[in-house]
Parts: C-alpha cells; structure tokens; sequence
C-alpha cells in the first residue's frame, strides 16, 4: 500500500469501516510511516474542525431570546443555517422553553399544570358574542320596521275606499285633494318599508346562519378537538406511551393539549377517554401523527369534570380495534 | 417574585415536601423534550439534574437575576444538551498502538474549548464549503466509504480524493483565520497530502 491509498482512506480507518483487510494494510503502513501517521493526526484534527458546534451555552440564551455570548451573531445564524445537529438542539431548548413559559400544555407525565389565562377560548367565546349581538341588534331592527309597516298597512286599511277611489281616477269629494296626497304618500312610505322589510329579512337571514354557524363550531369546541397544534415545532420527545404510569393533573377550567406518544410510532386512529369506572365518555377516529410523531388532542375546558379518566388510543390491524397506549389524567 | 423565589429556593434546600415537589415539576416539564433522545439514561440524567440543581442553589448561585424557574430551565436545558452532545460524541476507533507513535510533529488533539477560541473555530468551520462539511457528517455517522459513494453515485476513488481535498480546505481555512502562529507552534509541514497523479480533477 502507497501512502497515496493509506491517507485517503485514514477517514474511514477512524470511523472503523474498513474491512478486515484494508484495515490490517492501512495500520501496518502506519506504523512504519511517520508522514502518514502525521496526516493520521491531522485526519482527526480537520474533523474537529469540521465538527465544531454551537456551545451549549450559546444555544441556551439562543432558545431565550438573547444573543449569544463571545460568538458573533451572524456565525452562530449561518452555522445554523448549515448545521442540523445543532438546528435541532436549538429547537429542543426552545420547545423546553416554551413548555417552560406555557402551562396549558399537558405532558406525559407531566408534573403539574398551574393555572392561567386561556386566551384560545376567550377568543371564540368573543367572536360568538359578537355574532350573536349583531344578530340581536339585526332582529331588533327587523321588529321596528316591521312594527312600521303592520302601522302603515292599518292606517291604509282604513281608509281602502279613499285608496280606490285614487287609484281608479273617480270624483273626488271637495277637500279631500290632502286626503290623496296623503294617501299617495302613504303608499310611497309602504313600499319604501318594504323594500326595507326585504333587506332586514335577508340580514336577518345572514345573521341566523352565523349564529347557527358559531352554535356549531361551539358545540364542536366543548369536545376535545384531534390533531392540535401546540406551537411545539419540533419537540419530537415525548415520554413513551406504555412507560407513563404516572397520573397527569389536568385543570377542569382550562383547555389542556395532552401530547401522546404510541411506542410504536403511526398506526394509531382511534383514541377514546374513559370514566375512572371504565365507560367511555367521548371517543373519536382519525387520530394522525404529528410530524414528530406524537398525537395530540385538545381537551376544551370543563369538558371532564373533576376525576379521573383514562385515555386510550387504539390502532387497527386489517380491520380490528387493537388497544394501544393509555394514559391516566386526573381533573381538578 | 424575587422575594417568593427566595423562600422558594429556602424551602427547597430544607426538604420541604411541597416545594421539591415544585423545583421537580419545573425540571421535569423543562427536561421532557430531551426524554427520547437520552431515553437509555433518562432516569440516571434527571438525577444529575436534580444533583445540579441542589448544588447550585445550596452555593447560592441563584441569584434572582432571572425567576428561579427560568433559572432552573437553563441548568436543565445545558445539562441535557451537554449529555446529548457526550452521546452523540465520535467515537475514534480504537487505534492505541498507533497513537503512542503518533508523530510527535504532528498537529495537537486538543482543540480550543474556550469561547474566543470556540469563535473562531466556528469562523474557520464557516469557511469550508457545505458540501464538505457533509462529507465528513457521513463520515462520522460511521459510513464506510463504498456506502458512501453508492449513496452519492460516485465512483469511490473520487469519493477519497473529494474527502482528502475536504480535510486540506479545512486546514486552509484555519491557517488564513489563525495567521501562522498556531502553524509555527505546531510545525506544520507545508504539504502534507499526497499528490494523486493520474486522476480527472473535473471528478473532485
């Protein structure tokens, strides 16, 4: 063997993926080669320069929002802009973070679940409300045009002969010329109301389809919802299904995003939630993995009372149910 | 708050049950989204963690310059990224007769931990061309070189020659960062790689 052959293959002597025989001939140049046991040395020092990382430290106040200490910024970007090892231990700080900053978010097991604001419910029970008072204040107007016409339409009956009697361009008695221009007024008045009439119907037409709308997307916000986004990009570990004997508190007035893993991986559909005596109190198919490869469900807030419950995910095998993971929750 | 962390870290350091248990959820939530990369250790390094945390508030360290939650989520997010770094660490092979007769000309093992020295290593780093950089990640994923280059349908010679030509630009971009007192200190000879004759440099 040339030293040619020896150094080109000295990467692969040190990762130990020469065969047997190659290996035998490459170490038994070297040690009777000084220059190659030289480019040995330096085989191992250009990889560690080539595996430099990010310091930990760096990729910590990078997770927090601040700029890393002793290394220039715009390095740190384009190291990670070409590094995916240290892309995705950035990503896994920031997930703890986030995990760190955002309670509502339950894990498996998770520790404990503190209280505080759920802004994603307050925002769909605002736009209700706001629907539902423009659907009011539709109908309060529809009332008082209509109350306007049913006037009008009184007054006119009263007076069906003076009304005729205009239309058919009969004698009209002296000092009655007021009366027709009164009635002709009249009539201009009614059909102004009801072309408004029309409009008020239509919108009243729209608001209760909005209402109706929103009354739906209600009743399918007090389930929980499958396949939620949890801002967690790429938290990819979760605690195996099968190993969380621990019982996960989950508030009954906030919305909780369980995050569960089958140990497994996909194949996972169906999940149902049990009664603490077993029954099952909501279940629902077409369960799908995240990207990282958990399931995720949002529990909406006082959807289980307090007690406990079981989650269940199920996968199916050429046609039957077989039951995977569980995980237990407690509410309080 | 400041004030509730202290009593908080007070309470902790006593035993207190309800405020362990508190510092554990803490550490918990903030170590879960590392639970399946360290899964072999997982139970050995949340004890670590746990350790950590004891000692660095039982010295005082908290200083309540952040809460002593995002305090207690920096220590668990180093100590984590620091195992999975260790785990994921290259193993040399095991070359120990060699290494004792190592050149003693040769280039130093150890590299620069320090931060200043850290940046311009990652300067330097940032100098070599993405394409070998992947290289030499294939390399450490414990490729062999035919694996390599069916992966990358290319023929294995030139699949050498491409990572030789990948360890000189590191070198080259290291010695244009440093100027040449680490190359003086180390007596680095001028050519050190061997002149392939007979090969298309087109293929490189």
């Amino acid at each position: 063997m040339t030293c040619d052959d020896a150094i080109e293959l000295l990467p692969w002597l040190l990762n130990d993926t020469l065969e047997a025989g190659e290996r035998r001939e490459v170490s038994g140049h070297l040690g009777s080669c000084e220059r190659c046991r030289h480019a040995l040395a330096e085989t191992r020092t250009a990889w560690e320069i080539i595996n430099q990382h990010l310091p930990t430290e760096a990729l910590v106040a990078m997770a927090y929002g601040e700029s890393p200490a002793g290394i220039d910024p715009a390095t740190a970007e384009r190291h990670l802009d070409s590094c995916p090892q240290c892309a995705a231990e950035l990503e896994l700080a920031r997930t703890s973070r986030r995990l760190e900053e955002d309670d509502r978010i339950a894990i498996f097991p998770g520790p404990r679940i503190r209280h505080a604001d759920t802004g994603g419910s307050r925002s769909w029970r605002a736009a209700a409300m706001a629907a539902g008072l423009a659907g009011v204040v539709a109908a309060t107007g529809w009332v008082y045009e209509a109350r306007q016409a049913g006037s009008l339409a009184q007054r006119l009956a009263q007076r069906p002969a003076a009304v005729r009697e205009s239309r058919a361009g009969g004698p009209v008695p002296t000092g009655e010329g007021s009366s027709r221009q009164q009635v002709a007024e009249l009539e201009g008045r009614l059909r102004e109301s009801e072309t408004s009439l029309a409009q008020v119907g239509k919108q009243l037409d729209q608001a209760s389809s909005q209402i109706a709308e929103l009354q739906e997307q209600t009743h399918r916000l007090a389930e929980p919802q499958l396949n939620t986004w949890s801002d967690l990009v790429s938290g990819g570990d979760v605690v195996r299904g099968g190993a969380a004997e621990e019982v996960v508190v989950i508030p009954a007035n906030r919305a909780a995003t369980p995050m569960l893993e089958a140990s497994l991986g996909g194949g996972v559909r169906e999940i149902e939630i049990l009664t603490g005596a077993n029954q099952v109190l909501w279940k629902a198919s077409g369960l799908r993995p995240t990207q990282e490869g958990d399931y995720r469900i949002t529990v909406p807030p006082g959807f289980l009372k307090p007690g406990r419950y079981t989650i269940q995910l199920y996968s199916s095998e050429t046609g039957k149910r077989i039951p995977r993971e569980s995980y237990k929750i407690r509410v309080e | 708050m400041a004030t509730t962390d202290q009593e908080m870290v007070r309470r902790f350091l006593r035993g207190e049950a309800e405020a362990v248990g508190t510092v554990d959820g803490w550490i918990s939530r903030a170590a879960w989204p590392y639970q399946r990369r360290l899964a072999e250790r997982w139970d050995d390094i949340l004890q670590d963690v746990r350790l950590e945390v004891t000692r660095l508030l039982g010295e005082g360290k908290f200083r309540g310059e952040s809460s002593l939650r995002t305090y207690l989520w920096r220590v668990v997010s180093h100590t984590c990224l620091d195992e999975l770094r260790a785990q994921s660490k290259w193993k040399w092979a095991d070359l120990e007769s060699l290494d004792e007769r190592e050149s003693p000309t040769g280039p130093p093992r150890n590299i620069p931990t320090r931060q200043e020295d850290k940046d311009l290593l990652l300067r330097v780093l940032d100098q070599v061309p993405q394409d070998c950089r992947e290289l030499w990640r294939m390399i450490a994923a414990g490729l062999s070189y035919r694996e390599m280059s069916l992966r990358m349908n290319v023929a294995e010679g030139t699949l050498r020659v491409r990572v030789l030509r990948c360890r000189e630009k590191a070198f080259t971009a290291r010695e244009k960062l440093l100027g040449g007192d680490l190359a003086s200190s180390r007596n680095i000879p001028a050519e050190t790689s061997p002149k392939r004759s007979g090969r298309n440099a087109n293929d490189l």
